[in-house]
């Protein structure tokens, strides 16, 4: 029974982790734009994101190792600094995103400006972080994230076409602006394959101090929990063709993506939609913050954990107090929105860079002894690598030309 | 003969971890003692930021060396913890000695004093 408490709660907190403020930026975007055509982007990202969850807990399980640690151990340090630099910056600018996005909740709310809201939001996830533990973050403000589950309820509620959805999940080729198209299919996919993610989730299967007992629970939750990730993205996209694409409003800014539920929740639409991508940026900023601290401190081998108070990993503490304000400044200098893309599209650049070593390591004995990857996840492996390759490669071209 | 260990892939850049568990710094070099006539010891394990970064560039190292020779508090020389004290090597290298007498910890003990416990809530408990 126990067991299965433990995989409800790391359920919700994988749906609370997925949707982000990226998640709900580019999902509405791709709707408002294109329709239902690019749900086949967001069905292929959270395949890839399902299989990736579950090597990443497997090897923390087996190994009590994260990502971050294992890649310094096995490939040097010489390598180790080139996805520990990419990430700290990718990083920082998805931090600084995710302030921004729960301010822009904010001020969707009272009208206030959201930049009044960027220092309350940056003290308040500090404090968390410096007063809080693992699990209070992990369940308190995850259980929070299960709010985001109203843009399937709008979905439904406006009523759509199994069938259109049915095409939407078949990949198929633009019929107007190539590169924006292009450029929002890897934005999509940068906001779902997020690096940080992947390390954060082996932190906490650490934290959590999972052992080989915990694998079952580990594919359970790396499949439900992204699925069910990926089902509020699509009702986030659907529930954007069905009410701003015929308004032929384009997302510029989140005050025109929060009109998107008015339809379907008529007066609560704002304010709900304020809540649910508040709850859905703010609860990802404090695993983003943490991730950054568990990224260096793994790295350089310094005692870490969230569950230990700052004066026992001074250095690991000092890192999330650094980066916070870091960011709070990049979220007050940067417009949310061209933030948020942004950091998606760093996210689809860094992927290979970050997760390719993941694969080697899923086929270490040393580290996953009998629990290795077998023949099918190491050719599913290799495709995600290639794709996120190719993403890499594009994201740049479709940044500048697209975004 | 006792298992050989080898060097590179079990014992650089891998997790130190005292007897309790403590994580203490990852093994940045391994230093060796040449001999005459005989082959090279291996004298000690170095948890060294200015190892780390010279093994990316020679310009890096100098530059961590010289942060750690002018702001390092109370320290000479990086910290080195002889071979004699490593009981296992694998994927973490267990040493028998706990993590204060390393001295790989001072810049943790200085920011706990000087810092951390500064801010409210830093030090709460007591110190460690």
């Amino acid at each position: 029974m126990k067991q299965i408490g433990n995989i409800a709660l790391g359920v919700v907190t994988s749906i609370a982790g997925f949707v982000d403020v990226g998640t709900v930026a580019t999902a509405a975007l791709a709707g408002a734009i294109y329709g239902f055509q690019l749900l086949w982007v967001i069905a292929l990202a959270t395949a890839c994101a399902i299989f990736l969850t579950e090597m990443s807990g497997r090897l923390a399980a087996v190994s009590h190792h994260t990502i971050a640690d294992a890649v310094r151990e096995r490939l040097g340090f010489r390598y180790f600094t080139f996805p520990l630099i990419v990430e700290i910056i990718v990083d920082l600018v998805l931090l600084a995103a995710e302030i921004g996005g729960t301010a822009v909740a904010l001020h969707l709310v009272t009208g206030v400006d959201f930049r009044w809201f960027v220092p309350l939001v940056a003290l308040v996830s500090w404090l968390l972080l410096w007063f809080g533990t693992f699990g209070m973050i992990e369940n308190g403000v995850s259980l929070l994230g299960l709010l985001t589950l109203v843009f399937v309820y709008a979905a439904w509620k406006l009523g759509f076409s199994w069938h259109e959805v049915g095409l939407g999940l078949v990949p198929s080729l633009p019929s107007s602006d190539p590169v924006k198209y292009w450029f929002i299919a890897v934005s999509i996919i940068g906001s779902i394959y997020q690096p940080y993610v992947f390390n954060f989730y082996a932190s906490g299967a650490v934290e959590d101090k999972w052992t080989l007992k915990d694998l079952p629970a580990n594919r359970v939750v790396a499949t439900i929990g992204m699925a069910f990730g990926g089902l509020v993205a699509m009702g986030v996209l659907v529930t954007a063709a069905l009410t701003l694409g015929p308004h032929g409003i384009h997302v510029d800014s989140y005050e025109q993506a929060a009109l998107m539920l008015n339809p379907a929740l008529g007066s609560w639409g704002v304010p709900l939609f304020a809540a649910a991508f508040g709850i859905a940026c703010f609860s990802t900023v404090l695993p983003v913050a943490l991730n950054l601290a568990y990224l260096v401190a793994q790295g350089m081998g310094w005692n870490w954990s969230e569950n230990l108070k700052p004066q026992e990993d001074a250095r690991f503490a000092l890192v999330y107090t650094i980066a916070i304000p870091v960011s709070m400044t990049i979220a007050l200098l940067g417009e949310p929105l061209s933030l948020t893309l942004v950091s998606m599209a760093l996210n689809a650049v860094i992927a290979s860079i970050v997760l390719a070593p993941l694969l080697m390591l899923m086929n270490d004995r040393a580290y996953l002894r009998e629990y290795t990857n077998g023949p099918i996840g190491n050719v599913i492996g290799v495709l995600i690598i290639l794709l996120a390759v190719v993403i890499g490669i594009a994201a740049i071209p479709l940044e500048v030309f697209g975004g | 003969m006792a298992d050989a260990i080898p060097l590179v892939r079990d014992v650089l850049d891998k997790q130190v971890v005292d007897p309790d568990d403590c994580r203490v710094g990852k093994v940045d070099s391994i230093v060796l003692m040449p001999r005459a006539n005989r082959p090279p010891r291996v004298l000690a394990i170095e948890i060294s930021q200015t190892a780390a970064w010279r093994r990316v560039h020679h310009r890096l190292g100098d530059f961590a060396e010289w942060l750690r020779a002018k702001f390092e508090p109370g320290q000479d020389r990086p910290p080195r913890v002889l071979f004699e004290h490593v009981v296992r090597t694998g994927i973490d290298v267990h040493i028998d000695l706990p993590w204060k007498r390393t001295h790989a910890l001072v810049w943790e003990d200085w920011l706990e004093d000087r810092v951390i416990a500064k801010i409210p809530g830093g030090r709460r408990g007591g110190k460690k």
